[in-house]
């Protein structure tokens, strides 16, 4: 019986332990570290169309927009691949926006909230509204499509200018069940290491604090609780999922069609990737996932 | 869903043919509410029958069928979700008020999406262990429970509604 008590408040103890482990970070090739910081923080210019063109002609402000947020732990990097063929296409302009304590270093993550992530989302907004851009399109990659529609619910986004959203395999519940758990035993773990393929690295955090992740499970608890509710949206929704996706549960986007009042189309992707719409960086993919891809961007522009 | 009906029935007629030729069993019913760490509500309503050829009452036969139309889903957007389960409770302590219980839960979850997820699994066994107190007042009794859920999913090879942890109370009913 001993045995039990103690195994029961060592478990305790641990669970309310205070740890800030230190991970192994690399600072040469770590994004985690202190060295390397996403490009758009050195060069706004080449990734935000505020800094861009801060003084837009009439028919720069007719031209469609698309403002694309990245994901967890992601960059700018994430949506690199349209931005060029947006470039290539030259119909329409991009803004890459970089998600607040995302890019820079393992403290900087560690000490953000998701408030924080998504505070840049609505400062670049506010400053193409301002500069007068007339036709404003949102992409979200997963955790940044929950940061979206935390923002479609308190009711800031002109609805005559921003015409649609689009989310890229959107997190609403994650893959991982024990995200939830995070309260618990994330003091204990102190952080998690993500795998990471080689053309990852320096564009990805490779470690997760545990305050980030509390941050991750608040983030759509919350979301998912307000679609539960109801979340109104005059912005038309369209979300593409990966069947296969083993970061964001692909139920995320029943949730999404079931819970938004107003217009909400989905389609399912047959993909086994998380975030299809990204291919750079990783070690394989296919010629499907190729297509998929230019298909999905094809799609994305000709709204 | 059809043979699953079939097979629980076929189960608790198993256990109404036998209390005919034993007069020391006990049958309860009652309401269950359970409640995922991070996720739904799902409650429902739970039978179970004990006797004293199993164990000495020790031993109860259980049954639960839950759905979150009757917890998070209800008057909500919230998906909805079943789950049928057959169950073995041990009692300790069993000829007192107040009983630690243990638990296994073997059964079926589904969950009702669109057609255009058929490439997503809505469907899925589970497996649970269980451990909670019993506190019995007459003929009612009260309890409270923890969880894990052996079997959880994650959307690609397992149904994404099966959280891992779960906690809940349950209220039953002595009828015999």
């Amino acid at each position: 019986m001993k045995s039990i008590y103690f195994v029961f408040f060592t478990l305790l103890f641990i669970s309310c332990s205070k740890t800030d482990k230190i991970p192994p970070i690399d600072n040469a090739i770590d994004l985690d570290g202190t060295q390397i910081n996403d490009s758009s923080l050195t060069y706004p210019e080449r990734f935000l169309l505020s800094a861009k063109i801060p003084a837009p002609s009439d028919q720069d402000k007719n031209t469609p927009v698309y403002i694309c947020v990245h994901g967890f732990t992601a960059t700018t990097f994430e949506w690199i691949e349209f931005r060029d063929f947006v470039r290539k296409k030259g119909n329409a302009y991009t803004s890459l926006v970089l998600l607040g304590g995302h890019g820079r270093d393992y403290n900087d993550f560690k000490n953000a909230s998701w408030e924080d992530w998504q505070q840049p989302i609505k400062d670049e907004y506010t400053k193409l509204i301002n500069l007068g851009y007339k036709k404003i399109y949102f992409i979200g990659s997963s955790t940044g499509c929950p940061l979206l529609l935390d923002i479609v619910s308190q009711n800031v986004f002109n609805t005559s200018i921003v015409k649609k959203m689009f989310l890229i395999d959107p997190i609403i519940i994650p893959s991982n069940k024990t995200l939830t758990l995070v309260n618990t035993i994330g003091p204990a773990l102190g952080y998690s290491a993500s795998e990471m393929e080689k053309g990852e690295n320096g564009f990805w955090y490779k470690y997760r604090p545990y305050q980030a992740l509390y941050e991750l499970n608040t983030l759509t608890q919350l979301v998912r609780k307000k679609l539960e509710k109801g979340l109104t949206s005059e912005i038309p929704i369209e979300t593409f999922k990966s069947n296969k996706d083993g970061s964001a549960d692909p139920l995320s986007a029943a949730l999404i069609e079931k819970g938004i009042n107003g217009t909400c189309l989905t389609n399912i992707i047959p993909s086994n990737l998380h975030v299809f719409t990204r291919l750079n960086g990783r070690n394989n993919y296919t010629t499907e996932d190729y297509n998929l891809q230019q298909n999905t961007f094809n799609q994305l522009l000709n709204q | 869903m059809k043979k699953l009906f079939y097979i629980i029935l076929f189960f608790v007629s198993s256990f109404v043919e036998g209390q005919s030729i034993d007069t020391n069993y006990s049958i309860s019913a009652g309401i269950r509410l359970k409640k995922y760490t991070g996720f739904y509500w799902v409650n429902g309503i739970s039978g179970e029958f004990h006797s004293t050829k199993l164990l000495n009452n020790k031993l109860h036969l259980g049954l639960n069928i839950a759905t979150s139309n009757l917890g998070t889903a209800f008057n909500s957007n919230a998906l909805s979700t079943w789950e049928t389960e057959i169950s073995t409770i041990y009692f300790f302590r069993s000829s007192k008020k107040l009983n630690p219980i243990a638990r296994f839960n073997l059964g079926f979850a589904s969950v009702q999406i669109d057609d255009k997820y058929s490439s997503i699994p809505s469907r899925s066994f589970i497996a649970s262990i269980e451990t909670g107190v019993n506190y019995s007042i007459s003929s009612y009794s009260i309890r409270m429970f923890g969880g894990y859920n052996l079997l959880s999913g994650n959307g690609i090879t397992g149904l994404g509604t099966i959280y891992p942890i779960y906690g809940g109370i349950g209220i039953m009913k002595s009828f015999k």
